[in-house]
């Protein structure tokens, strides 16, 4: 493949070929360690510090995030690494050649609600880091300047990623500096309020003991599903799963926890997760300085990763398979700006909810695609059936959809919500030994298997021989 | 400048097996990647993987479990 190529190869959900995918584990482990950090660890770590103590809230919620990290790897993981594919091709097998829309909206809706929540976020620290630096009166900052940060976030991240993946890459060489920034606050916290923290209880504390441990490992879970979407963009950069395996469990899995830490300890000593409230607590203004710069370029970081992988994800729409990559950009920023002009207080005070939600569909998907790939298809899926539509290809099923998917999504849905409402938070006795989101990715794993073995396979259908 | 990766003829579902035709440039990666094999897990990624996504959190629970989850 020429130079003249390469570039564009990165923009299309077309297969990358092994001399385009040039990301070592270095590079990629830095890619995915800055998407991985971000605001929303606070808001993790602050949601665990509701229920558990520093030490158990950390185990667990680390615990949970390794389980979470291992469940997407291993169902977007192999189709993407072999093909050199994004997370949503990967599906076409297991959801049929127009089937996989599904997935692609819950990939959609996914990235387009945590980066509006991101950029959200980056236009209130930028707006905060100029009240700190001197820059505007806290009490005279314009009602504009929130929204328009937003649309500049927005303007800047489309002129990174007019680059593609090289874009991506770049940037997240000079961000990574943040997870840094981010332990070094981490460490100035638990050195100098240690004995606080242990001694701290959490707020809001189910009676239930066992309880509020499985709620901690459920949403570390929950957490590291949703990098589902963004996943296979990342790895699909690199050569082989021996540069894929250790970035994405060290460089994904480890960081998110990690920075959690500093929202449930920032919960449990000084009622608040925002390390710009605490830092200024901690160590005067120029630290609160510090963390709001963090603050904002951890979600700059992160969003630019999203927004690339949701275009990548979008060009696996025949509508938009031509599209020039600037137009695809712009569909995807749309959204985001939207949210983040117009609704961002409503949206801000949802997340809670979003982020249980995520988990609701994430986990199910991931246990269709690990069944299907490891045990259905014994490791073996055709490359060329994910480009072909028509009737009596081998991932077209009937009429392009595949039922045992959908059937299984939609079991595993069920499932989840009935051992906990991710709204609510209230659970049925199982929960509490199982998680909600082990049990739904079980459960639509056996149903995927089921119907697959009673049906799809003596339909003769699914590619999945004789 | 001519972009390699658009679309030219794709099938769709009213195209007959017979009539399938992809775009020459898909083609040719397919083939390539047909032809020169893909990676897979190895054992190296699996060691790694079962130590990190199963040993340790299970280790990491168990510690936090000892810890005190009846107690607190």
């Amino acid at each position: 493949m020429d130079k003249t190529n390469a570039a564009p190869a990165d923009e299309s959900a077309w297969p990358l070929l092994p001399s385009e995918r040039t990301w070592g584990p270095l590079r990629l482990a830095v890619t995915l360690a800055t998407a991985a950090a971000a605001t929303w660890c606070y808001l993790i770590g602050e949601s665990v510090g509701g229920y558990l103590g520093f030490v158990q809230g950390a185990l667990a919620l680390t615990a949970g995030c390794m389980i979470g990290m291992l469940l997407v790897l291993l169902a977007a993981g192999p189709a993407c690494i072999r093909f050199g594919i994004d997370s949503v091709a990967s599906t076409k097998p297991q959801f049929g050649s127009s089937g996989w829309v599904v997935p692609a909206s819950l990939q959609a809706v996914s990235i387009i609600g945590w980066n509006s929540l991101l950029i959200i976020f980056f236009a209130k620290s930028a707006t905060q880091l100029a009240v700190a630096l001197g820059l505007l009166q806290a009490g005279s900052v314009p009602v504009v300047l929130v929204p328009l940060l937003t649309l500049s976030a927005c303007a800047l991240i489309y002129l990174a990623l007019r680059r593609g993946s090289t874009g991506v890459s770049t940037v997240s060489n000079i961000l990574v500096a943040h997870v840094f920034v981010g332990l070094w606050m981490l460490y100035l916290l638990v050195s100098r309020r240690w004995p606080e923290l242990l001694a701290a209880q959490p707020a809001a504390a189910s009676t239930d003991p066992i309880w509020n441990y499985t709620t901690g490992l459920e949403l570390g879970i929950a957490t590291t599903l949703s990098w589902w979407p963004y996943i296979g963009a990342m790895i699909r950069m690199a050569p082989d799963a021996r540069s894929v395996v250790l970035p994405v469990m060290l460089g994904m899995g480890i960081p998110v926890p990690l920075l959690s830490f500093i929202g449930l300890a920032g919960v449990l000593v000084l009622k608040s997760s925002d390390p710009s409230e605490w830092l200024r607590t901690v160590g005067g203004p120029t630290y609160a300085i510090v963390a709001l710069g963090f603050v904002t370029a951890a979600n700059f970081g992160t969003a630019i990763a999203g927004i690339y992988a949701s275009t990548i994800g979008l060009r696996n729409f025949t509508a938009l398979e031509n599209k020039s990559w600037g137009a695809l950009l712009t569909i995807t920023l749309a959204p985001v700006a939207f949210v983040g002009v117009c609704i961002p207080e409503l949206f801000f005070s949802k997340f809670g909810s979003f982020l249980a939600l995520i988990g609701v569909g994430f986990a199910p998907l991931c246990g269709i695609q690990i069944v299907d790939y490891f045990v259905l298809r014994k490791r073996q899926l055709d490359v060329r059936a994910l480009y072909l539509t028509h009737s009596g290809s081998p991932y077209y099923y009937w009429h392009g959809v595949n039922p045992a998917a959908l059937i299984a999504l939609l079991s595993g849905c069920i499932c989840y919500v009935s051992l906990l409402n991710p709204l609510s938070y209230a659970s049925i006795g199982a929960y509490r030994f199982l998680t909600a989101s082990l049990p739904a990715t079980l459960m639509a794993a056996m149903v995927y298997w089921a119907i697959t073995h009673l049906v799809i396979r003596r339909a003769g259908v699914g590619g999945y021989g004789p | 400048m001519l972009n390699p990766f658009r679309v030219n003829r794709m099938p769709n579902a009213s195209t007959r097996p017979d009539q399938v035709l992809l775009d020459s440039e898909l083609e040719r990666r397919i083939a390539e990647l047909e032809a020169s094999g893909t990676s897979e897990f190895d054992g190296w990624s699996w060691i790694w993987m079962l130590l990190l996504g199963v040993v340790l959190p299970i280790g990491l629970y168990a510690l936090g479990w000892y810890w005190g989850p009846t107690k607190s």
